[in-house]
C-alpha cells in the first residue's frame, strides 16, 4: 500500500498527545534546575521545599502528562474508543495541568500559600475531570478487555492518589484544615503502588507481546493481579491508619505489595526473554532498566526495614520515580510517537495535484543511534541520583545536570521526529 | 476457485499487521477472503476496510487469538463459507462483532 491514505477516524489529531510529550521533558528540566540551584541540602530531608517541588515536577509535569497524552491517544488504538471533542478536551486538561504544576511547585520555592490554593483547585479539575471522561469513554468500549480493566483500577487510584493530594495542598492555604501527617505517606503509597505502578502495570500487558514480540502476559495475571494490588493497597491503607502503632502488621501488608510488584516484574523479565524477534531495541532496554529498577527498590525498602540509615529512606524513591517509572513510560515513547508520526504521514492526504513525500521506514523515524544514546544518557543520570542518596555533597548537582541533558536529548529525538514529519507532508504543520 | 488466505501477525510488530492486511485484501477475488490472526483486536483496521469497501467479522479464538475473516462486500459466496466455518462447532470460534451489525456499513 506504501502512500496509500490510511483512514484514522478513531484516532485523535497528533497534535493531541505530542503537545503532552513535548512538554513533559521540559517539566523533566525544570526539576533539574531546582535540584542544580539548591545542592544537596534537597537531600536533608524529604519535607525540603526544593524536593518537594522536584518531585512533582517529575510525578505531574513528567509521568502524569505522558501518561495523560499516552492514555487519549492508546484508548482508540487499544480500546477501540475515543474521547469526545478530543483537541478542546485535550487542550483544557493541558493548561489546567500546567498551570496546576507550576503553581504547586511555586509555592514552595517562593513560599507564598495562597497559591496552593489556586494549586489544588486547577489540579484536582485537570486530574479529575480528566478521569471521570476517561471512565465514560471506556464504557463504551467492549466487555472483557484486560487492558480496559487495569486501566480504570489505575484511574482509580490515580484519583485517591489526586484527592488526597489537593486536601494536603489546601493544608498549605487554609490552617483550619487538619493536618494527618499519615496522609502524605498515603499519598505517596497510592501514587506510586496505586496510579504509576497499575496503570503502568496494565499498558504493558497490552504493549509489550505487542511490540516486543513476546508471549502474552498468562491470563491470571491480566485478570488477578492489578485488582488484588488494588485491595491490598486498600488494606494496607486501613491498617496504616488504624493500626498505626502495630508496625509487623504495616509491613506485612507492605511485604504483600512488594510480592505483588515481584510477580509482575519477574514475569515480565521473564516474557522479555522469549522475545520471538532478537533484534536490538531500544525499548527493550528501557523496559529492562525500569524492572531492574523495580527490583533494586523492593531490595533497598526491605532493606530499610531492618536497618536505620537515612540514604535508605530516600533510595526507595528515587529507584521507583527515575528507575522504574521514567524508563519504563520514556522506553514506551520511543514506540508510541514513531507508530504515531507513521500513521498520521500514511494518512495525510496532500490534496489534487500536491505530492507528500514517502512514509519512512518506522524505524527511522526517530534513528536508533539516537535513542541508543538517550538511554546511555537516562542510565547514567539514574546512577548519579543513587550514588547523591548517599553522597549528596558529590553527586546530586551532577545529578541534576544530567537529567536536564538527558531531557533535553529526548525533546529535540521527538521534536526531531515532528520536524521530519512536519517536513514529509510539506505544507500543514499539523 | 475461491482462495482462503491466512495471515499470522502474531509474530508481527506495528504498522506490519494493518500493513500487510490493506496490501493482501486488494488480491482477494470473488469467493475470497482474509483470516488475520493476531493476539489483540485490530482497532484501527476497520474503519479502513469501510472505506475500502470490505467486510469483516471479529471472533475470539480460545480466548487468546482475535480472528478477523474480511472479504469483499456484497460477496455473498465468500460470506457464506466464513458463517459456515464460524457456526461449526468443532471450531472454539466465538463471534464477537462484525461490520454487518454496523447500519452504515
Amino acid at each position: 500500500m506504501r502512500n496509500a491514505a490510511l483512514s484514522l477516524a478513531q484516532t485523535p489529531p497528533l497534535s493531541v498527545p505530542l503537545l503532552f510529550f513535548l512538554s513533559a521533558p521540559l517539566f523533566a528540566v525544570a526539576c533539574g534546575l531546582i535540584l542544580l540551584w539548591t545542592g544537596a541540602d534537597a537531600f536533608s530531608s524529604r519535607w525540603h521545599p526544593s524536593l518537594l517541588a522536584a518531585t512533582h515536577f517529575l510525578t505531574l509535569g513528567y509521568l502524569a502528562m505522558i501518561m495523560i497524552g499516552a492514555l487519549q491517544q492508546l484508548t482508540p488504538i487499544l480500546m477501540g474508543v475515543q474521547i469526545s471533542h478530543p483537541v478542546i478536551f485535550s487542550r483544557i486538561i493541558f493548561i489546567l495541568l500546567s498551570t496546576g504544576t507550576l503553581a504547586l511547585t511555586s509555592g514552595w520555592l517562593w513560599p507564598f500559600t495562597g497559591v496552593f490554593t489556586l494549586a489544588g483547585s486547577l489540579l484536582a479539575v485537570a486530574i479529575i475531570g480528566f478521569i471521570l471522561v476517561l471512565l465514560l469513554t471506556l464504557r463504551r468500549a467492549r466487555p472483557g478487555h484486560a487492558s480496559v480493566y487495569s486501566a480504570r483500577i489505575a484511574l482509580f487510584a490515580f484519583s485517591v492518589t489526586t484527592l488526597l493530594g489537593v486536601y494536603l495542598v489546601l493544608g498549605y492555604s487554609w490552617s483550619s484544615l487538619l493536618k494527618l501527617p499519615v496522609l502524605t505517606n498515603i499519598h505517596m503509597t497510592w501514587g506510586l503502588l496505586g496510579w504509576v505502578s497499575l496503570l503502568i502495570m496494565g499498558i504493558a500487558y497490552q504493549v509489550i507481546p505487542m511490540f516486543q514480540i513476546t508471549p502474552e502476559y498468562p491470563s491470571y495475571i491480566k485478570r488477578h493481579l492489578t485488582l488484588f494490588m488494588l485491595f491490598v493497597l486498600s488494606g494496607w491503607t486501613l491498617t496504616y491508619i488504624f493500626f498505626h502503632e502495630k508496625e509487623w502488621l504495616v509491613n506485612l501488608m507492605a511485604t504483600i505489595l512488594a510480592i505483588g510488584l515481584l510477580i509482575f516484574l519477574l514475569t515480565t523479565l521473564q516474557l522479555l526473554s522469549k522475545r520471538r524477534r532478537h533484534v536490538p531495541d531500544i525499548t527493550l532496554n528501557f523496559w529492562r532498566l525500569s524492572m531492574g529498577c523495580l527490583l533494586f527498590s523492593i531490595m533497598v525498602w526491605v532493606l530499610s526495614l531492618n536497618l536505620t540509615y537515612k540514604p535508605l529512606n530516600l533510595l526507595p524513591g528515587i529507584l521507583m520515580i527515575t528507575g522504574f517509572a521514567m524508563s519504563a513510560v520514556t522506553g514506551m515513547l520511543y514506540k508510541i510517537i514513531p507508530f504515531l508520526i507513521w500513521l498520521h504521514w500514511m494518512n495525510y492526504n496532500p490534496g489534487e495535484g500536491k505530492k507528500k513525500a514517502r512514509v519512512p521506514n518506522i524505524k527511522k523515524i526517530i534513528p536508533e543511534q539516537h535513542g541508543h544514546n538517550h538511554f546511555r544518557l537516562h542510565s547514567l543520570m539514574l546512577l548519579l541520583f543513587c550514588l547523591a542518596a548517599f553522597w549528596p555533597d558529590y553527586f546530586l548537582r551532577p545529578a541534576a545536570l544530567s537529567l536536564i541533558i538527558s531531557s533535553l536529548f529526548l525533546w529535540k529525538n521527538i521534536y526531531h521526529a515532528l520536524q521530519l514529519y512536519r517536513k514529509g507532508i510539506s505544507s500543514d504543520p499539523l | 476457485m475461491a482462495q482462503v488466505i491466512l495471515l499470522d501477525a502474531t509474530e508481527m510488530e506495528p504498522p506490519e499487521p494493518l500493513v500487510r492486511t490493506l496490501e493482501i485484501i486488494e488480491t482477494l477475488e470473488q469467493g475470497d477472503y482474509l483470516r488475520f490472526r493476531n493476539t489483540h483486536e485490530p482497532h484501527l483496521l476497520y474503519d479502513n476496510l469501510h472505506k475500502r469497501h470490505f467486510s469483516y467479522l471479529c471472533c475470539n479464538d480460545s480466548d487468546i487469538f482475535y480472528d478477523v475473516f474480511i472479504w469483499r462486500e456484497n460477496d455473498a459466496l465468500a460470506y457464506s463459507t466464513i458463517q459456515q466455518l464460524v457456526e461449526n462447532k468443532s471450531n472454539s470460534l466465538t463471534l464477537l462483532h462484525s461490520s454487518l451489525d454496523d447500519p452504515d456499513s
